[in-house]
């Protein structure tokens, strides 16, 4: 009798034990996986901000280089093409963030044309609010490289914890998926450099 | 007080020692700097916020800037850290800007209100790099307009002394339009709270598997051989029992609190301690109760003997017992047997003024009333007389007792003692503001400008 009992508790005591830290491990997973979002929508933010600066760049730009209409289109075309892919932090599989990781390096490439011939208006680059543009435009480069780094730290750090024992257990329980990172591609990894 | 200054002194100076050492060594390896190396102004002195090790700007200017930069963080808690360095090797001043934001955590965390100014002479360039509570009031734009306006005119004749400081006197007139306020940490309780939760039920199981042991163990035991004192056996174990739990749990986790948390409010958590034994107190009285009022088996024949309820009792109990229970000096339980009549009484003395009276064994002798036969003076004791009675049989008894002499100032010793004590405790105060501190965690999205001269 007084055995039994003391079994019967014990294994109470341990469930009571397992059940509570399985909580403490999903909220933290909850958590983790918040990070992710919130620093997905970070990046998605310091994209927007330099798909903001295309408008003002380009009519700049338009108004001492007006000829360059090709390489002008192209960047406004890219910066449509690019605002239009968004990912839903909730979904980000690899193949989602191939296909945004592409149509920014899209425009990215054609932003840095656009720069390139800037070089040949010496007006242009006397311009104050074309110096203003590019300090921003520069600024707003440094800040997506930041912001896509430490986003993939925090995925790296989520998918680390869904995949180790015990947590792996929970997150399979409930659903937690490995998020995708950003990877280097060739050319896109490098801001365009802004020349003064 | 002063050995804790001199001490103090003595660790500062250790510190300016191992910095000045830790300077003549870099100076000696030349001067190209890493995330690493770089001098943390704020380990040195929390009221420092310039990191000069080249001397690029004279240790006048680096005074008059720290002024000024610890004037804005007391006003508006912006931190701002300036950083002169001869060379960063062929790192990008972009990057490393941004790294080392992060890593001494400049501004607020709550905020990320800090400001990095990183200076590489050899790259003729300067960086400023915004946290991201910074980037509303000093856009990129205006920073470059700064460096523009404010520095580079001087940096280009190198005077860069002058440049600081007309550029750090343009940041400050910026940054001073914003302020920010002191943030609480917070705590994830999604995490924490479970656990706490789950170490309550585990203090509420631990109470009851101890508490139903005792009850058990006092129950069969056959050295207590009556109802009141197995009674008395479970009461006092409980009292131990729960005296462990709610003091004992308290106090170790309470050390535990202190060297391992740095969040003062888990303290709070202790007060649940005694209120998640609770139930298990209940059921321990409970079992009190039970097993005062269990049958017991008649010494006459083979039945067994029951209570009397508290009314019923009366018949069976003498005037005098009938009395002291009215005093609430005893309760007197009575057992009957029904099948041969056979009765029993067992007393239980509870806690009273009363004592037994030695005329007739009743307890209800008290203290009567005191007299004072001789008065103390300063210089001779004094007598009183003290009357006990017995409220049941007027039995008197008298006894005499001196009275100590009237002292003077007898409780300022004592009270200067009680003092010192209390005094004492002042000297584990928060050392933070002596230590070397550091900045307060803010981070930076990449924000700023870089300019060239």
């Amino acid at each position: 009798m007084k055995k039994k009992t003391i079994i019967t508790l014990s294994i109470i005591a341990i469930l009571v034990i397992l059940v509570f830290a399985a909580i403490s491990t999903y909220n933290s997973l909850v958590g983790l996986e918040e990070n992710v979002g919130k620093q997905w929508s970070n990046v998605e933010n310091q994209y927007q901000r330099r798909a903001d600066l295309i408008p003002n760049l380009v009519a700049t730009v338009k108004g001492y280089a007006a000829h360059e209409s090709t390489t002008l289109e192209n960047v406004v075309s890219a910066r449509a093409r690019a605002t239009q892919v968004t990912v839903d932090p909730n979904d980000l599989t690899p193949e989602k963030l191939q296909e945004f990781q592409a149509a920014q390096g899209e425009l990215s490439s054609a932003l840095g044309r656009l720069l390139m011939i800037t070089e040949n208006y010496p007006d242009l680059k006397a311009n104050e609010n074309f110096k203003e543009l590019q300090v921003q435009l520069e600024g707003t480069e440094n800040r997506i490289s930041t912001e896509r780094t430490r986003f993939n730290e925090v995925s790296k750090d989520f998918n680390a914890k869904i995949r180790r024992f015990p947590t792996n257990i929970i997150a399979s329980m409930f659903g937690f998926e490995r998020k995708a990172y950003f990877e280097a591609e060739a050319g896109s990894e490098k801001a365009p450099t802004v020349e003064f | 007080m002063n050995i804790l200054k001199a001490k103090l002194l003595k660790i500062s100076l250790k510190r300016s020692l191992l910095g000045c050492l830790l300077f003549l060594a870099l100076q000696a390896f030349g001067s190209v700097y890493n995330l690493n190396n770089i001098p943390n102004p704020k380990i040195i002195d929390q009221r420092s916020h310039v990191s000069n090790p080249d001397n690029i700007i004279s240790t006048g200017t680096v005074k008059q800037l720290n002024d000024v930069l610890q004037s804005l963080e007391d006003s508006t808690l912006t931190e701002v850290a300036i950083v002169l360095v001869e060379s960063i090797g062929d790192e990008n001043i972009e990057l490393f800007a941004t790294d080392l934001f992060t890593k001494w955590g400049i501004g607020k965390e709550k905020d990320n209100n800090g400001l990095l100014i990183l200076f590489v002479k050899d790259q003729r360039a300067i960086r400023f790099e915004t946290g991201y509570g910074i980037e509303g009031v000093l856009p990129d734009a205006l920073a470059s307009r700064i460096q523009n306006q404010s520095m580079f005119p001087y940096f280009k004749t190198g005077n860069y002394d002058e440049g600081f400081i007309k550029g750090v006197e343009h940041v400050v007139s910026v940054l001073e339009e914003e302020k920010f306020e002191e943030a609480q940490k917070t705590i994830a309780w999604g995490v924490v709270l479970p656990i706490i939760i789950a170490i309550y039920l585990i203090i509420i199981l631990i109470s009851f598997v101890w508490i139903a042991s005792a009850v058990k163990k006092i129950k069969h035991n056959d050295l207590l051989p009556t109802n009141i004192s197995k009674y008395k056996a479970l009461k006092s174990e409980k009292k131990s029992i729960l005296l462990t739990l709610n003091i004992g749990i308290p106090a170790v986790a309470f050390v535990l609190i202190i060297l391992f948390v740095e969040n003062p409010v888990f303290l709070l958590f202790l007060l649940g301690v005694p209120v998640v034994t609770y139930p298990a107190n209940l059921y321990s009285k409970i079992m009190m109760w039970k097993i005062r009022r269990q049958p017991i088996p008649c010494n006459a024949c083979d039945g067994t003997m029951r209570i009397l309820s508290e009314k019923k009792e009366d018949e069976y109990l003498s005037v005098s017992q009938q009395f002291e229970e009215q005093l609430h000096a005893v309760d007197h339980d009575v057992f009957v047997c029904k099948d041969c009549g056979n009765q029993a009484v067992f007393t239980l003395d509870k806690p009273s003024v009363y004592a037994e009276c030695p005329n007739c064994k009743t307890k209800a002798f008290t203290l009567h009333k005191r007299t004072v036969m001789v008065a103390p003076t300063f210089i001779h004791g004094g007598t009183e007389r003290v009357t006990y009675k017995c409220q049941f049989c007027g039995h008197e008894d008298h006894k005499n007792n001196n009275l100590p002499r009237i002292s003077r100032g007898g409780h300022i010793a004592a009270g200067s003692a009680a003092g010192s004590i209390f005094s004492g405790r002042g000297g584990f105060g928060s050392g933070g503001g002596f230590s070397g501190g550091s900045f307060g965690g803010g981070m930076s999205g990449g924000g700023g400008a870089t300019g060239r001269w």
